[in-house]
């Protein structure tokens, strides 16, 4: 795993102002940099070389490229997610942002974090006229990606999540998002729910608690569910461990939360081999018209879950009992929810 | 064409989307889909290009933010530059001298100082990013079309960068 502890040295303290300064090889900055661009971290790449000796090298002025780039995409999503919200609010339809722009925003700079499309969340009942209104527009230059309620991203209700959401302002619009409580609470339950397999989403863990206000409610933040609880401890603690997040100010309860063994290397293997890209690639909703090339290794592997997105998706603990009881596990779940979705594929493209 | 001739260059504004960073500003046209980085050089002058300011004055405005005396051939430097970059309205009468001095030209005689030459160059998606698999939705991408887009997603190769998203 030499090379995922290569991309959490270089990810260290990046989203802050005044980040230290990077002491690696040009090797080393030439392995990592692919890595980092192809997570969306080559801004973050940038802003910790971009102080350094190695500032002029091939490999960091692509990275510089993608600072830019980032920069310049942010610029025309935040026109989009003025043009998605008057859409959605002329429909009478009142979302919430969540990731995305809510999360660059606390970055230094909005072009450190790239963002694609825009997760917007709406109440359950309001989902078939946000649906509709979305629809109903041609050559959008943008993507939604629409959530009914927080089903995906939290087990809280829609109406707590939406009692504790707030404005902001962003140019000529109001945005509402959530608390930060929630907000780095559904960060984290995404990043790990997602397996882990992008740095970048760490770093928004870490930007999320270093930017928490200081009327931050840990209490607000907190989960009932201890097994719940425990994933989301752990996910701030290997912001900490591994990109060097501050802790101070967290209660002694989460501080001095042990990370399960497994954890932290199953992350650095996951940010190494970036299975969950290669697994983008090759959708499963590609797969049944595919057959043969599903079956092959290469893209069984890819498929097979690591033993973070396998736990939390079955809903298991982080202890320390072995992983692939939950990897099988994890695996029959989605081959079943697969299989039983084929007939529908089938008549939908027939 | 006399100097004095000359209609004084207009930046475009329609269609631009604009992103001003600590040294460069960033510049998306929509209407040819590219993407451009101006040096603070070039920014400046382009800043400057509100259709009555001509080349003379423009050149002075420069020499005051940059606090140091500035050759006129730099201005028409970075106006060959926007225009060929498609960021100025219409094109503008150029000197003859431009016809035959490039950037480079200048660069070698200027040595040091040519730092401060205006440049525009454009932004493209790193290609490390390009290699390997696939690009699924927000990822660069080689090209118009589909691009090298993971196919059955409903992905095209567009916009800035470009980046494969949804059609």
């Amino acid at each position: 795993m030499i090379n995922g502890n290569l991309i959490a040295k270089v990810l260290e303290n990046s989203w802050r102002q005044s980040p230290l300064l990077l002491e690696i090889s040009s090797d080393e900055l030439d392995i990592v940099t692919p890595m980092l661009l192809e997570s969306g971290a080559g801004a973050l790449g940038w802003k910790r070389v971009s102080n350094s000796e190695l500032r002029t090298r091939p490999a960091a002025l692509e990275l510089e490229q993608a600072y830019r780039l980032h920069a310049l995409q942010s610029a025309i999503h935040e026109r989009a997610i003025e043009q998605a919200l008057n859409l959605f609010r002329s429909a009478g339809v009142e979302p919430i942002l969540v990731k995305g722009w809510a999360i660059a925003r606390l970055y230094p700079e909005v072009g450190l974090r790239p963002y694609g499309d825009f997760d917007l969340c709406v109440a359950p009942e309001e989902y078939p006229a946000a649906r509709l209104a979305l629809e109903k527009v041609l050559n959008k230059t943008y993507t939604v990606d629409l959530h009914r309620g927080f089903k995906t991203l939290d087990d809280r209700s829609w109406e707590e999540l939406f009692e504790h959401s707030r404005l902001l302002k962003l140019e000529n619009i109001e945005v509402r998002v959530l608390s930060s409580e929630d907000h780095l609470r559904v960060l984290c339950f995404h990043f790990l729910r997602e397996g882990a397999w992008r740095p970048l989403w760490l770093c928004d863990i870490a930007v999320g608690l270093e930017t928490r206000p200081a009327d931050f409610d840990w209490g607000l933040f907190s989960c009932s569910n201890n097994r719940r609880q425990k994933w989301f401890v752990c996910a701030i603690a290997l912001a900490h461990q591994l990109l060097g997040a501050s802790l101070e100010g967290v209660p002694d309860t989460i501080r001095a939360e042990r990370l399960p063994s497994w954890l932290l290397p199953a992350v650095l293997r996951e940010w190494e081999v970036r299975s969950m890209s290669k697994r983008h690639s090759t959708p499963t909703n590609t797969a049944w018209r595919n057959p043969h090339r599903a079956l092959k290794l290469e893209y069984l592997q890819s498929h097979w879950p690591n033993s973070i997105e396998a736990t939390v998706g079955v809903n298991g603990p982080f202890n320390e009992m072995p992983r692939l009881p939950f990897q099988v596990g994890n695996c029959a779940v989605r081959a079943f929810n697969f299989l039983v979705r084929i007939p529908t594929r089938v008549s939908r493209e027939s | 064409m006399k100097k004095s001739d000359r209609p004084p260059p207009k930046a475009r504004n329609e269609r631009l989307v604009i992103k001003e960073l600590a040294d460069e500003t960033l510049v998306y046209d929509e209407i040819n889909n590219k993407a451009h980085c101006l040096n603070s050089t070039a920014g400046l002058v382009w800043k400057f290009c509100d259709g009555r300011t001509n080349v003379p004055r423009i050149t002075r405005l420069l020499e005051k933010e940059m606090n140091a005396a500035v050759p006129e051939q730099w201005v028409w430097l970075a106006i060959k530059q926007l225009e060929e970059s498609r960021l100025l309205e219409v094109p503008t009468a150029k000197p003859e001298w431009l016809q035959q001095t490039s950037r480079r030209e200048l660069v070698r005689r200027l040595g040091l100082a040519a730092v401060a030459l205006p440049l525009i160059t454009s932004i493209q998606a790193p290609v490390a990013a390009q290699a390997g698999s696939c690009r699924t939705v927000g990822q660069p991408c080689t090209g118009p079309g589909l691009g090298n887009c993971c196919p059955g997603q409903g992905l095209a190769c567009q916009g800035v960068g470009p980046t494969c998203q949804v059609t």
